[in-house]
C-alpha cells in the first residue's frame, strides 16, 4: 500500500515534471535576483554611509551618555586617579629628554694616548711666527688647529691658536668638533591617510573599474567572433 | 538592471565625493563653538562635550569650577601618566585660563570657555606641597633652568608665585612628585606656553571643597 502511494506520487511528479521544474527554476531565479539586488543595495548604500559615519558626520544632536554626567565625573573619568605613591623623587634630573640637544652619536675612536715625555721629545718646537717660511708644510704642526683661509693665501702667517705655552707640545688634542647641528623640526605627515584621501582613492578605483568595464563591453561589440 | 547598477555606482561615487569634499573642508562646516545650544541639556559631538547650565551650576556648587565653562574635550579613555589631549579646532580666540586639579592629577586649558587641552600632571610631594588658589601667570620663560634645584631644566616655564612655583615641562611618570611645581608633558607644555600669556589665571583646585578654593 505505501509502495503504491509512492509510486503514484512519483508518477504524477514525472507527468508534470516539465512545468514544475520550470516553475521551480523561475522561483529560484527570482529569489536569487532579490538576494543579489538586496546585497548590492546594502553595499551601495552602506559603503558611503560607513565612510560618512567614520568621518563623524552622522553625529546625532541627541545628548550622549557623557552629557548626562557631572563635570566632576567627567574629570574623574579621564584622570589616572589619586596619587598613591608620593615620593619626592627627583624629576628635575639632568637627563630630561627634551632639554638635551639632540645629536647623532658619533662612533668613538679610542686612540691610545702617547706618553707625555715621548710627545714632548718628538713635538717640534713652537715656531716663531716671524720665522715661519712661506713653504712650511702646514701639516707639520700636527693636530693643532690651523686658522682656515691662510694656506690658500700663498704663505704668510700661520697662527696656531691652541699652542701650549712654552712650546711643550702636549698630548694630541681632540679633533676639532664641528658645531652641533640643531635638528630642524620637520612636519611629519600622518601615517594613515585622511578620510578624504581614502574617499578620493576609492572613487578613483570605482571610476577605473567602470571605465574598464565599459571599454571591454564596447570592444566585445566591435570584435567579430 | 545594468543601468540600475551604473546609477547606483554613480550615486555611491557622488556620496563619496561629497564626503571627501566635506572632510577636506571645501564645504563650510557648521562651527560647533557657535552652534552651541544654550539649553537645559548638555550634548556632545565628536570632539567635545558641551556642558548644560545644570552641570555648570553643579560644578560650581561643588567647588570644581569658579567660572563659566562651555565645553570640555572628549577624552576617550582614562589618561595615563604622560598622556595629553590637545584640540583647539574651531575654538575661537578668547581669554585663556588654566584649571589644575591636584587630586585627580589633571590640568585643563580653557580658551573662550572651551577646553582646548588636558593632561596628566605631577604636583608637589607632601613635604613640598603645591599651593592652591588662583594665581596669575607672572612670567614666561622658555628655556628655564632651576636656580634652586641643581640647574635642572624646566622647559616652557609659566611662573605662578614669587617663590618659584610654576607650570613647566617634565617627565611625567607614575610615582613621581615635584618640589611644588606642576609638571606637565613637555609637548603639552610647549603648546600651553604658546597659548598662555602673562596675566592669565591659573586656578589650582583640590577636592577639599570650596572653602579651600577660596583661600
Amino acid at each position: 500500500m505505501p509502495t503504491a502511494a509512492t509510486s503514484s506520487r512519483s508518477g504524477r511528479r514525472l507527468n508534470s515534471s516539465g512545468r514544475a521544474r520550470r516553475a521551480k527554476r523561475a522561483s529560484e531565479q527570482r529569489r536569487r535576483t532579490i538576494l543579489m539586488s538586496a546585497a548590492a543595495l546594502a553595499l551601495v548604500v552602506g559603503a558611503p554611509l560607513g565612510i560618512v559615519a567614520r568621518m563623524g558626520m552622522l553625529d546625532p544632536g541627541l545628548p550622549g551618555l557623557d552629557s548626562a554626567k557631572s563635570f566632576l565625573a567627567l574629570m574623574t573619568d579621564r584622570s589616572p586617579g589619586e596619587r598613591t605613591k608620593a615620593e619626592l623623587t627627583k624629576t628635575k634630573s639632568k637627563k630630561l629628554a627634551m632639554a638635551a640637544p639632540k645629536m647623532r652619536a658619533l662612533p668613538k675612536v679610542a686612540k691610545p694616548e702617547l706618553p707625555k715625555e715621548f710627545v714632548a721629545a718628538i713635538a717640534p718646537p713652537l715656531p716663531n711666527i716671524a720665522e715661519v717660511p712661506a713653504t712650511a708644510p702646514l701639516t707639520s704642526i700636527g693636530p693643532l688647529l690651523i686658522t682656515p683661509g691662510i694656506p690658500g693665501a700663498g704663505g704668510g702667517i700661520v697662527v696656531p691658536p691652541q699652542a701650549p705655552p712654552g712650546g711643550g707640545g702636549g698630548p694630541p688634542g681632540p679633533p676639532p668638533e664641528s658645531p652641533p647641528v640643531t635638528p630642524t623640526p620637520t612636519e611629519i605627515p600622518p601615517a594613515v591617510p585622511e578620510p578624504g584621501t581614502w574617499a578620493t582613492m576609492l572613487l578613483g578605483f570605482g571610476l577605473t573599474g567602470w571605465m574598464m568595464r565599459r571599454r571591454r563591453r564596447t570592444l566585445a561589440a566591435f570584435v567579430p567572433e | 538592471m545594468k543601468r540600475g547598477i551604473v546609477v547606483a555606482l554613480a550615486f555611491a561615487g557622488l556620496a563619496t565625493a561629497a564626503a571627501a569634499a566635506w572632510s577636506s573642508r571645501i564645504i563650510d562646516r557648521p562651527q560647533p563653538a557657535q552652534a552651541k545650544p544654550q539649553g537645559q541639556y548638555g550634548w556632545s559631538d565628536k570632539d567635545r562635550t558641551y556642558l548644560s547650565e545644570a552641570q555648570l551650576l553643579q560644578a560650581k556648587a561643588q567647588g570644581q569650577l569658579d567660572r563659566d565653562v562651555r565645553s570640555i574635550l572628549n577624552v576617550p579613555k582614562q589618561m595615563k601618566y604622560g598622556d595629553y589631549v590637545w584640540n583647539d579646532r574651531n575654538v575661537p580666540q578668547g581669554p585663556v585660563w588654566i584649571r589644575v586639579d591636584l587630586e585627580s592629577q589633571i590640568i585643563s586649558v580653557f580658551r573662550a570657555g572651551h577646553e582646548i587641552g588636558t593632561a596628566v600632571i605631577l604636583y608637589g610631594a607632601t613635604e613640598k606641597q603645591t599651593p592652591n588658589g588662583t594665581f596669575p601667570i607672572l612670567a614666561k620663560i622658555k628655556d628655564h633652568r632651576s636656580i634652586t634645584y641643581d640647574n635642572a631644566p624646566m622647559p616652557y616655564t609659566l611662573r605662578l608665585t614669587g617663590d618659584g612655583v610654576s607650570i613647566h615641562g617634565s617627565d611625567v611618570r607614575w610615582g613621581r612628585a615635584t618640589h611644588g611645581c606642576i609638571g606637565v608633558p613637555v609637548e603639552f607644555a610647549h603648546k600651553l606656553f604658546d597659548q598662555a600669556s602673562k596675566g592669565d589665571q591659573v586656578v589650582i583646585v583640590t577636592e577639599k571643597g570650596p572653602a579651600e578654593l577660596a583661600s
